[in-house]
């Protein structure tokens, strides 16, 4: 299906659309500009855009297509050439009161693949990611229940009153913070708290 | 008396402009850029890559192009056989009119309805292009060449 060309014939024929002086000069260019003969057979050295036609330089000189307002015209038409485009765009050439608003459409399509209102039109992608993030605040709420009430209350043995009383007794025998922590509140003369 | 004070004063003050002249590129004058622009359009030798190598380029530059520069280039649309290209550039000064497309589009049409009305150039309002027509996938999106 894709016939294999080698690189240098690429290179050659691209070097068109890299020449960017003869464009857009404050001095007329000379009268021979215009004619530059294709050097190359249009579907044999582009296989990747086929029977279009290439018609400028576009953004940077490749031959590809894109809808941008701010570069509105692409280096190469929408729609392949077929026979009845061709028809329509020699109908083109005579005055344009014979061509009617539907075959208008039908040529503007064939340049371009959507219209500047449709490129800049919104999307609604919006929608998709509000309810993305909102869906995971919820699954985070969720979590949070879930965690509260079925991980965090451990019932260990070691927390209730008894147990450190029974703690804090040994501590004391022990003699644990006889400076300045818990024992030395504690008077061992007579075996109550320092008033 | 005078004139042997003169000679030196007028050496002096011609010093003074030279040494004052700025050594930037000379800025152009308003009208010399849209004459510029216009001419370019206006060449009979414009091919369609040079047109629309301008309309891009204009589409970047920081003004909004005078009713006869778009006048010139609509022409040169008209002497290429090109009708979609003419509506394609309405709709992008439209779009470059920004915030204020409100205002400066409908004095835009009013101004070259004349050029529009000689060269049967269709506007994007009478193809019923100002608002979206098809709703298509963004490119991003597509799963092949022609999943639309």
């Amino acid at each position: 299906m894709f016939k294999v060309v080698s690189s240098n014939i690429c290179k050659k024929s691209l070097t068109r659309f890299s020449i960017v002086a003869q464009a857009h000069t404050a001095a007329p260019a000379a009268p021979g500009h215009h004619a530059v003969e294709p050097q190359f057979k249009q579907a044999e050295v582009y296989p990747r855009i086929g029977n279009r036609e290439i018609v400028g330089f576009g953004r940077n000189g490749e031959p590809s297509y894109f809808d941008s307002p701010d570069c509105p015209c692409p280096a190469v038409r929408w729609k392949e050439d077929t026979p009845e485009i061709k028809a329509l765009r020699e109908k083109a050439k005579g005055d344009w009161t014979n061509l009617t608003v539907e075959e208008k459409k039908i040529l503007y399509r064939a340049d371009f693949r959507s219209t500047i209102s449709e490129t800049v039109a919104p999307t609604g992608e919006w929608k998709f990611i509000v309810g993305s993030l909102l869906g995971i605040m919820g699954a985070t709420i969720w979590g949070y229940y879930f965690f509260t009430k079925a991980i965090y209350p451990v019932k260990l043995e070691t927390s209730s009153n008894e147990h450190q009383a029974r703690m804090l007794e040994r501590m004391i025998a022990q003699g644990v913070g006889r400076v300045h922590g818990v024992s030395s509140k504690w008077d061992y003369e007579t075996g109550t708290w320092k008033k | 008396m005078l004139s042997t004070f003169r000679a030196p004063l007028m050496r002096a003050l011609s010093l003074r402009a030279v040494t004052a002249r700025s050594y930037s590129a000379a800025k152009e004058s308003d009208d010399d850029f849209d004459s510029r622009w216009e001419s370019y359009f206006k060449r009979p030798t414009l091919d369609g890559w040079e047109l629309r190598k301008g309309i891009n380029d204009m589409q970047g530059f920081d003004n909004f192009p005078e009713p006869r520069i778009v006048v010139a280039c609509l022409e040169a649309c008209r002497r290429l056989n090109e009708p979609s290209l003419a509506t394609r550039y309405l709709e992008a000064l439209r779009w470059k009119a920004g915030k204020d497309a409100k205002v400066i589009y409908p004095w835009l049409i009013q101004e070259i309805r004349p050029t529009l009305d000689k060269l049967k150039i269709a506007t994007p309002e009478d193809l019923g292009y100002e608002k979206p027509e098809f709703g298509l996938k963004s490119v991003f999106e597509m799963k092949g060449p022609n999943d639309y």
